[in-house]
């Protein structure tokens, strides 16, 4: 079993925030949600948090109802007391999941060497930079060894540099077995580290599953093909439309066996070929091809 | 439901104890009492209480003996032409001179000398009374039952106290009170709405919100304030004591304070006059994002309580009139003016249970009511207060 979200919907008022929503997160795996802006994933993680009811479905943990203590949560905007030293709320936060205060305590230790800011301890939020408020943000939705851990785009706003010790933190933690469901609008990023997604468009899950299958059931085949003589396979029957980019053209086909054709082509005609490669599908294309343009 | 209390109460009164907020504010308070209550030794230092320097022209050798006999030390008899009490005035070498003619007196000055002309006219009425007794041969006792004063013996039958001693004791207890019980439910109860909104706008409330139910997250911030405002108002209280020792206000309100029932009657209208505002406190600031907009929206709450201590003030001296009557049962009243009726007028048990019944029941209906609007109300983030409400209403449905 795992978390299973069961035709959900939620509305405010007349709004419909997630319209029948069903996905599941196996136990130990890790879920993207993508959607644009108002796609309504935030909405979904307060549903699963219970901030929330949901207007009609079920959701569930292990066949259960979700309980709290199992759950951490990383929600979109910084949650912290901005005047409360680091260690005293990090405990009361731990506190609230029903840690104890001196187990809490040593765990506070131990994350922050782990994320190499033990100096931080005794500091208050306000006085660190948002790289680091999101590094103690982080440890909050951690601290009480959940089993489920929701992130909601815990990447926005972070340098490059903090993006990796996070994302290695995030990878470290799926290791360990914990179920992990995040958002995001930046693909890179969930395609590295997501072996199921599901794509929100107005609160419907409009693509579902795990990753490989969708790249695949989305993989048309494409050349790209940078060469000085792209005009020699113009008129070839197997090519269907041929797009130039900044340094390369790409080339739709009807299918990947032609590809050894077309080299042969520009090759009989002495032309340079720098590159001849196949164009993989990305999550960008999918989620572009599926929610639109001013997605990103 | 009271699951998570205490790591709620406990971190909300650490970190109120600690902030400088609460530290600058105390030392500013007790500044404040002691400057209160030693208001008459602090002004008398800036006084310049020296009298003024004065000679006396006259015949009488009895004036200076008589003004120095009520207290003017610093008087001598000479005998100086005007021209030359004129220039010693100039020179400043006395302040003020008085030719006396018989009980006439012409008195020259470089400004007015109130304390001296008065004095020298109780000396000089009382020499000239002497004088006429004297002259005029009455009998010493007829002067003596002449000046006796008139006895008067009142007795009040109403609460509060039996003679006009007692009852003004009471009323300075219950004015002690009412000016406590304002003072306080506004500091402290705009204290939880800050307290609320500020978890809200720093987004912490979709951590807590999670893991707590509305009601106990309400009860501890209340709970923690109010321990806040125990401690604090017992300290200012205790400091002020000590502070004031001696002065009237305090001598007459630690009298009734050995009145049990006095004091038992506080506590209870004290406890829920800051929990029913309190609670309403704590319901509006999880209304509004942003603490400049907490201020705005606990203004009518703290109008309600402007008028109720008005009222209340009025009734000080009028505990019978029919408006104290009714609205020390309407529970947003109650606290002030049942108070105020129990210590001054004769009240029916029944009146009093009423009144607390109503009292309770406001509290649990705007906790439950709180409850249904603070789990949607954390959530909107929005500055248009009435449509927000809107909003977090629909989402209840």
């Amino acid at each position: 079993m795992a978390l299973q979200i069961e035709r959900v919907t939620k509305q405010f008022g007349n709004f419909t925030a997630v319209d029948d929503l069903s996905f599941h997160v196996p136990k130990g795996e890790m879920f993207g949600l993508l959607g644009a802006n108002g796609a309504g994933k935030t909405t979904t993680f307060r549903m699963i948090l219970d901030i929330l009811k949901p207007t009609e479905g079920q959701i569930t943990w292990d066949g259960k109802a979700v309980d709290h203590r199992l759950v951490g949560y990383l929600p979109e905007e910084r949650g912290l007391y901005p005047k409360a030293q680091i260690r005293e709320q990090l405990v009361f936060l731990a506190s609230l999941k029903g840690m104890r205060a001196a187990e809490a305590k040593r765990a506070v230790k131990t994350w922050l060497e782990r994320l190499e800011i033990p100096q931080y301890e005794t500091m208050r939020v306000e006085q660190l930079s948002k790289g680091n408020q999101q590094k103690i943000q982080l440890i909050a939705a951690l601290l009480h060894n959940p089993e489920l851990v929701i992130l909601d785009e815990p990447f926005s706003g972070l340098d490059p540099v903090n993006v990796e010790i996070l994302k290695r933190e995030v990878l470290a933690l799926r290791d360990t077995g914990t179920t992990i469901l995040f958002s995001s609008h930046r693909m890179e990023h969930v395609e590295e580290l997501c072996q199921h997604v599901g794509i929100l468009k107005a609160g419907r899950a409009v693509v579902s599953g795990d990753v490989p299958t969708i790249k695949g059931r989305y993989a048309e085949p494409a050349l790209f093909i940078e060469t000085d003589q792209i005009e020699k396979i113009a008129a070839l029957p197997v090519v269907e439309s041929i797009t130039p980019y900044q340094n390369g053209h790409l080339v739709r086909i009807h299918s990947f066996a032609d590809s050894d054709a077309i080299l042969a082509t520009l090759v009989r005609h002495g032309a340079n070929v720098q590159t001849f490669m196949r164009q993989p599908v990305s999550l960008n294309d999918i989620f572009i091809k599926e929610v639109g343009e001013h997605a990103s | 439901m009271l699951h998570n209390f205490r790591p709620l109460y406990t971190f909300t009164l650490k970190s109120r104890i600690r902030s400088k907020a609460f530290v600058v504010s105390t030392v500013l308070t007790l500044l404040f009492i002691f400057a209160f209550t030693n208001a008459d030794k602090i002004f008398s230092v800036f006084e310049d209480s020296e009298q003024a320097s004065a000679v006396v022209v006259t015949d009488n050798p009895d004036v200076v003996g008589t003004l120095q006999a009520i207290g003017y030390e610093d008087v001598t008899s000479r005998d100086l032409s005007e021209a030359a009490a004129r220039d010693e005035i100039n020179n400043g070498e006395v302040d003020v001179v008085a030719f006396i003619d018989e009980y006439a007196v012409r008195v020259i000055s470089e400004r007015p000398e109130t304390e001296f002309t008065t004095m020298l006219q109780t000396a000089l009425l009382q020499l000239r009374n002497t004088e006429l007794i004297e002259t005029s041969n009455v009998d010493p006792t007829v002067i003596a039952a002449l000046n006796e004063p008139i006895q008067l013996d009142e007795s009040y039958l109403g609460r509060g106290g039996e003679n006009s001693d007692e009852l003004s004791s009471a009323s300075a207890l219950v004015y002690a009170m009412l000016m406590l019980l304002y003072i306080s439910i506004i500091t402290y109860g705009q204290m939880i709405a800050t307290e609320v909104t500020t978890e809200k706008s720093s987004r912490v409330m979709e951590l807590i919100i999670s893991t707590t139910h509305p009601i106990t997250h309400m009860l501890a911030k209340i709970t923690a304030i109010g321990t806040l405002a125990i401690f604090q108002i017992g300290f200012f209280l205790g400091f002020g004591y000590v502070s004031a020792s001696g002065s009237e206000l305090a001598t007459s309100v630690i009298e009734n304070a050995g009145n049990t029932r006095a004091v038992a009657y506080m506590l209870i209208f004290f406890l829920l006059g800051y929990l029913l505002y309190a609670s309403l406190f704590a319901v509006l600031g999880s209304l509004v994002s942003r603490v400049e907009e907490a201020q705005q929206m606990i203004m009518p709450v703290v109008m309600l309580l402007v008028v109720a201590f008005f009222v209340a003030i009025f009734g000080l001296n009028n505990p019978d009139a029919t408006i104290v009557t009714v609205l020390s049962f309407v529970p947003f009243f109650a606290p002030m003016l049942m108070f105020l009726r129990v210590m001054l007028v004769d009240v029916a048990v029944w009146e009093v249970a009423l009144s607390i019944g109503l009292l309770v029941g406001t509290i649990g209906l705007t906790l439950w009511i709180g409850s249904k609007f603070y789990r949607g109300g954390v959530l909107f983030y929005g500055t248009n207060a009435i449509k927000q409400w809107r909003q977090i209403l629909q989402n209840r449905q």
